[in-house]
């Protein structure tokens, strides 16, 4: 990465910060390794949880965010970043559609745009290293990228694996949700699970039927649907 | 006089935890750690769900240890219905079990650890200061992923393994690239024991712990089990994993127990460098935990260049994943995970579907002699600054490398 710099001459600022969850995503940040030192050429680091000592700049040109909202210390946190960042970007599933978690007998946990506005969502379970790249490549020049809208099916093909759905009648929710895996899970022969939520456009309802007429129940599929995302019926 | 600290984020420990300490007198000292990550609520969510779907949910209990956990619940279900992985699943396994624990050792030690004894700044600008360092940190970590993601697919989260075995078996190719990256920085890890030997800890409280891990198989040092050890010499059966918390006795888990209770299966290197090292043992001091950790990423780079030509010998097949057959069973493991005892206990219906789950991390098995411990170190240094003081309890804790996200499954 070219050494970048806003046009007064300041590096850009992150701060990456982690609410309710397993800190897979401030990992995967982390674990981009040799680059993550290239990174510092161009950012200025001001906030990390998972790595630094606690820190809460009062300006910040882009704040990554992971995990959901499950409780009042989370929601307080959000909104004071969000105040202090000029992009937000709900970084990984729990962040964009609240991830694997449970009901709870208090609220339930809940996706950052429920309570601020959202600039960027980058979704995975965890989130993938080239679009974290991708990400800050954009913030670099003040923009963000373009959003995901392949599934996980096209990108399963160019891998030319046999269709777990099609050939195997096996629960997958290739179709409907978002690509940028390259497929990994079929890869390694599992199915999808829809780690990275749902698709642009993708139709649940109908995945639901699809699933029936290959002989899941219809309970199982829907509950299939929601374990990555909440709400997911709601939102296709 | 009586006075009250509160550290509303123990930083660089792994998750969000905090700590109030209530010093009424050197006598009267109240210690309360919290874990503040918000709950996800893994047990509710696994309930009614199918086996098969298990291994892939758990493993997102943690961000820095989904592999143990993924391993713990396949083992557990493997145990519960009679499954027997085969010899080369057996090696893959282990192989990507000492990635991940090179990588979860490094990241403790030079990410968490080492900043504040370099200057007390986190690991960035330490980095920047002491680029020998920051890199020996980054190389060892990412040759643990290169072995964790090489192996089990993915870091975090891998899609490997499953009930009955390994989805899909490494080139020839891939294994080589491994044991090239082993070699070239099998002397980070030496010089690392050496880094961390050097730093003075300040004045270290006696707290008396029994130690426990998972008993390893064979004759070598390892994670996986059918028993726990104990320092008093007693073996205890896996269903037991409850005991010891409500006998109420303090226990200590994790890298140092580990070397207190199997020192003498180590490897040579690993046998040869802790020889040399200035770790008399049994040894409770929580910063030993540094010196253990050293030593065991040594052990795990050796027994991963055995692992790898073990493999490479074999020659590498590609094997079917048997099918998987429920019963209405228990399924329980325990493993040994980088910081520790990890339990996960099942029961399925005869469909195979979970009726009931109790998952316990090491940070839970740790937690009453991490407060004890900080409750002593506050009574000898309560005549230090608050400032002085924080620092040091967070010190403390930090050595025992909780993960609250563990903690807050």
């Amino acid at each position: 990465m070219r050494e970048e710099r806003h046009r007064d001459g300041r590096k850009i600022t992150i701060g990456v910060f982690g609410l309710t969850s397993c800190g897979g995503d401030q990992m995967a940040l982390f674990n981009c390794e040799d680059e993550f030192f290239t990174l510092g050429r161009s950012f200025e680091i001001a906030a990390y949880d998972l790595v630094d000592v606690e820190r809460q700049p009062a300006e910040l040109d882009a704040a990554l965010v992971e995990g959901a909202v499950t409780h009042e210390e989370d929601r307080d946190r959000l909104t004071r970043i969000r105040k202090t960042a000029k992009v937000l970007v709900a970084m990984g599933t729990c962040a964009a559609y609240g991830g694997v978690m449970a009901r709870h007998p208090g609220p339930d946990p809940s996706p950052l745009k429920e309570f601020v506005q959202v600039d960027f969502t980058l979704p995975g379970c965890p989130v993938e290293r080239h679009e974290l790249r991708r990400v800050l490549g954009s913030l670099v020049h003040g923009d963000l990228p373009v959003v995901e809208d392949k599934s996980v099916c096209f990108e399963c093909k160019l891998q030319e694996n046999t269709c777990a759905l099609k050939e195997k009648k096996a629960l997958c929710l290739g179709p409907v949700t978002t690509g940028g895996c390259s497929a990994l899970c079929v890869n390694y022969r599992l199915t999808c699970r829809g780690c990275r939520g749902p698709l642009v456009d993708a139709n649940g309802e109908s995945m639901v039927n699809l699933l029936q007429s290959k002989g899941w129940p219809r309970e199982e599929a829907r509950r299939s649907l929601e374990t990555f995302a909440r709400g997911w019926l709601k939102l296709s | 006089m009586s006075r009250t600290l509160r550290i509303e984020r123990i930083d660089r420990t792994r998750g969000h935890g905090a700590l109030t300490v209530d010093i009424n007198s050197g006598r009267d000292i109240r210690v309360s750690l919290q874990n503040r990550q918000g709950v996800r609520g893994f047990a509710n969510l696994l309930v009614g769900r199918h086996l098969e779907e298990v291994p892939s949910l758990v493993a997102r209990v943690c961000g820095n240890c989904s592999y143990a956990h993924r391993l713990a619940a396949v083992v557990a279900i493997e145990r519960g219905l009679g499954l027997r992985p085969s010899r080369q699943t057996r090696l893959l396994r282990e192989l990507a079990y000492h990635g991940q624990l090179i990588a979860s050792h490094s990241f403790h030690l030079y990410v968490l650890a080492l900043p504040h004894y370099l200057g007390g700044e986190g690991f960035l600008s330490m980095a920047e200061r002491f680029p020998e360092h920051g890199e020996r940190g980054i190389n060892l970590h990412c040759l643990g992923n290169q072995m964790e993601e090489g192996i089990a697919g993915r870091v975090p989260h891998p899609p490997n393994p499953v009930p009955g075995g390994f989805t899909r078996a490494p080139d020839p190719e891939e294994l080589l690239k491994l044991r090239w990256s082993l070699q070239r920085h099998l002397r980070d890890a030496e010089k690392t024991l050496l880094t961390f030997s050097r730093l003075d800890y300040g004045p270290v409280p006696g707290v008396d712990a029994e130690f426990w891990a998972v008993k390893p198989k064979g004759r070598s040092y390892g994670y996986l089990g059918f028993d726990f050890s104990e320092s008093s010499g007693r073996t205890i059966p896996f269903d037991q994993y409850e005991q010891i918390q409500k006998d109420g006795r303090q226990v200590q888990v994790g890298p140092l127990a580990r070397l207190n209770l199997f020192s003498s299966r180590l490897t040579p290197r690993a046998k040869e460098l802790f020889k040399r090292a200035d770790l008399k043992l049994p040894s409770a001091n929580p910063f030993h935990n540094y010196l253990a950790e050293s030593i065991e990423l040594v052990f795990s780079m050796e027994r991963s260049l055995w692992l790898i030509d073990t493999l490479l010998k074999r020659g590498i097949h590609s094997e079917k994943t048997p099918a998987v057959r429920p019963k209405a069973r228990r399924a329980l493991a325990a493993i040994e995970a980088p910081q520790g005892t990890l339990v996960h206990d099942y029961e399925f219906d005869e469909a195979g579907l979970v009726s009931k789950v109790r998952i316990i991390p090491p940070v839970v098995y740790n937690q009453p002699l991490v407060a004890a411990q900080v409750r002593e170190a506050a009574r000898v240094a309560t005549a230090g600054s608050d400032e002085g003081l924080t620092s040091f309890l967070k010190q403390i804790i930090r050595a025992y490398d909780p993960c609250f996200y563990c903690g807050s499954v």
